[in-house]
């Protein structure tokens, strides 16, 4: 695959990640290890909460401010296995929790078309690296859309796998049954390269499945389904629905048939996502005690020098989410929202398995709109709401990739497309078409190369 | 007992959220938190738990929970328990065993040999 070469990459970072803050560590050049392979030279970035042997493992959070990861994830081995080489670690926000990057504990990271815009999150430094050219490739997680998001504000692809097919083994764990680590790329064919690399079985995840293909399966659009939500049309800021519209009539032009479906527990989805994730959040951050990792506050007592430290060295974001999943957990609430919300769970999931007996693929937006000025956040549960669109993949375990698609008042505007379980290969083939054939996709290359940074 | 579910007539939920209920939930997470944060939290939890309410809308009756993700096959592993680097290197000072009992090494009593480097006899 093609490749920037470390020292332009270097020299990126060098210039840019003062003003970007994508990077958290960076390793230095003479200490680079690459490999020979099929990979050989090409620059990963890692997010900071995959773990790599030797290097910092904050999560974004002040809690891991000393930690050094003691193993390698599988993915990560698997990369440098076949000759990549890894970079450095990238800003999050704490723990991967959030949209915009700004919960980071170490600064937010910025977007590189605009400085005064956010990246997205949680996998803002990644998004952010690939746009700025500062790696070749980059690892996320996506949880609730942390990828997928970032990657649409930053005008790169973002890819989410099938729920298993790329090892969890060495992710810091926030919500394990929606967690997934996912690629980003300036190219759709980089990602399925590195896709093929880093997936595959693997013992030390109890959730792995074996990997399908990722070869190319088709090379045309014609006979081709795709599937539009009419739900979510209304919602839909006027700049992403031209857009959404321009990519619908290129794919009709290219011989895919358009079908309508309609999802009613759309809205849904949010309060669903908000119940299990925080609840899973709840009991894997239960880890961090003040008593293992690297800090700890001082306190009279063993009760009170947890709760202390985890007061003191948690974010507030990441506290809210604990204390919400503690309380659906709670004894009074648990029917009422966890199990319920396990149930609606398996109506979405029935939902979008209907979906896919009807077409082969769902094109959907990834935002409402270009990404929102570090001054502008919204509020906590506002921000929340922005995740209506990325979270369907999550809760049904669902492959998707998000590409760049569009300009706005000169900031970029994703899309999505949504496959049915072990059809990864085919999203990277419709989003290479898209590629080729959609017009407006020359803006990549100019990317961020751009003034702003 | 932390604030109560209940229903507004339409089989909605509805929850109302307390001080206190916070500073509960709060223990039961093992934070601390002051008075300040602890009032924005209760505004916060106000808001999503109005949200929550809307999950009542979907009718679940007879629909089977998903923890995990529904209909995920996973590959099962082989039922062959694994031993860790740590464990083996554990196992391996563990003494052997042989025709049901321990073996130990044997004791070398005087006139057998066994003379000190020094070519001293042992006591």
């Amino acid at each position: 695959m093609e490749q920037l070469g470390i020292a332009q990459i270097y020299e990126a970072i060098t210039a840019r990640n003062g003003t970007l803050n994508a990077y958290l560590h960076v390793v230095p050049r003479e200490r680079l290890t690459g490999g020979e392979g099929p990979l050989s030279g090409v620059c990963i970035g890692v997010k900071d909460n995959i773990a790599v042997s030797g290097l910092p493992l904050t999560c974004g959070s002040k809690f891991l401010e000393h930690y050094t990861a003691p193993y390698t994830a599988t993915v990560v081995e698997r990369l440098t296995t076949a000759g990549a080489v890894v970079v450095g670690k990238l800003n999050m926000d704490e723990f991967a929790m959030g949209s915009a990057n700004t919960y980071s504990a170490y600064g937010p990271c910025r977007n590189p078309w605009d400085i005064t815009r956010v990246p997205g999150g949680s996998s803002g430094g990644s998004a952010a690296a690939v746009a700025a050219k500062m790696c070749d490739v980059a690892l996320g997680s996506d949880t609730g859309g942390s990828v997928r998001q970032p990657a649409a504000y930053c005008g790169v692809y973002g890819y989410k796998p099938t729920y298993g097919v790329l090892s969890r083994y060495g992710l810091t764990a926030f919500a394990s049954s929606l967690d997934q680590i996912g690629i980003l790329a300036r190219r759709p064919a980089h990602i399925r390269t590195v896709a093929s690399h880093a997936a595959g079985f693997d013992e030390r995840d109890a959730t792995s499945i074996v990997a399908p293909s990722f070869s190319p399966t088709v090379s045309s659009l014609r006979g081709m389904r795709i599937g539009v939500i009419g739900e979510y049309e209304a919602k839909m800021g006027n700049a992403v629905r031209d857009a959404y519209e321009r990519c619908l009539d290129t794919l009709r032009s290219g011989g895919a048939t358009i079908v309508s479906l309609s999802f009613p527990e759309y809205e849904q989805v949010i309060s669903v996502y908000q119940v299990v994730a925080t609840a899973e959040a709840s009991a894997n951050l239960a880890r961090f005690d003040g008593i293992r990792y690297t800090v700890r506050a001082d306190a009279g007592s063993f009760r009170d020098l947890i709760a202390e430290s985890r007061g003191r060295f948690f974010g507030a974001e990441v506290k809210r989410r604990i204390l919400l999943g503690t309380w659906v957990l709670s004894r009074d609430y648990y029917d009422s929202y966890y199990l319920r919300a396990a149930r609606v769970r398996t109506v979405i999931f029935n939902r979008w398995r209907r979906f896919f007996e009807e077409c082969n693929l769902v094109l959907m937006p990834v935002t409402t709109d270009i990404a929102f000025r570090l001054d502008e956040v919204p509020d906590p549960f506002s921000l929340y709401l922005e995740d209506l669109f990325t979270i369907p993949a999550n809760l049904t375990g669902m492959p998707a990739i998000a590409f760049p698609a569009s300009v706005h008042r000169r900031m970029p505007i994703g899309l999505q497309i949504m496959a049915d379980r072990g059809k990864d290969a085919l999203l990277f083939d419709v989003a290479e078409w898209l590629e080729e054939h959609f017009a407006d996709f020359t803006f990549i290359e100019r990317g961020c190369s751009h003034d702003a940074v | 007992m932390l604030a109560t579910v209940g229903s507004d007539g339409e089989g909605r939920m509805q929850v109302n959220v307390t001080h206190d209920d916070i500073r509960a939930v709060y223990l039961l997470s093992s934070l601390t938190g002051n008075d300040e944060e602890i009032a924005a939290m209760r505004e916060h939890f106000a808001k999503m738990f109005r949200h929550l309410d809307d999950l009542s809308r979907v009718p679940v009756e007879g629909v089977e929970p998903s923890f995990l993700l529904p209909h995920c096959e996973m590959p099962l592993r082989t039922d062959q328990p694994s031993v860790s680097a740590e464990a083996k290197a554990i196992q391996s000072t563990f003494v052997e065993c042989a025709e049901g009992f321990l073996v130990v090494p044997r004791v070398v009593t005087r006139g057998e040999g066994g003379g000190s480097e020094d070519g001293e006899e042992n006591p």
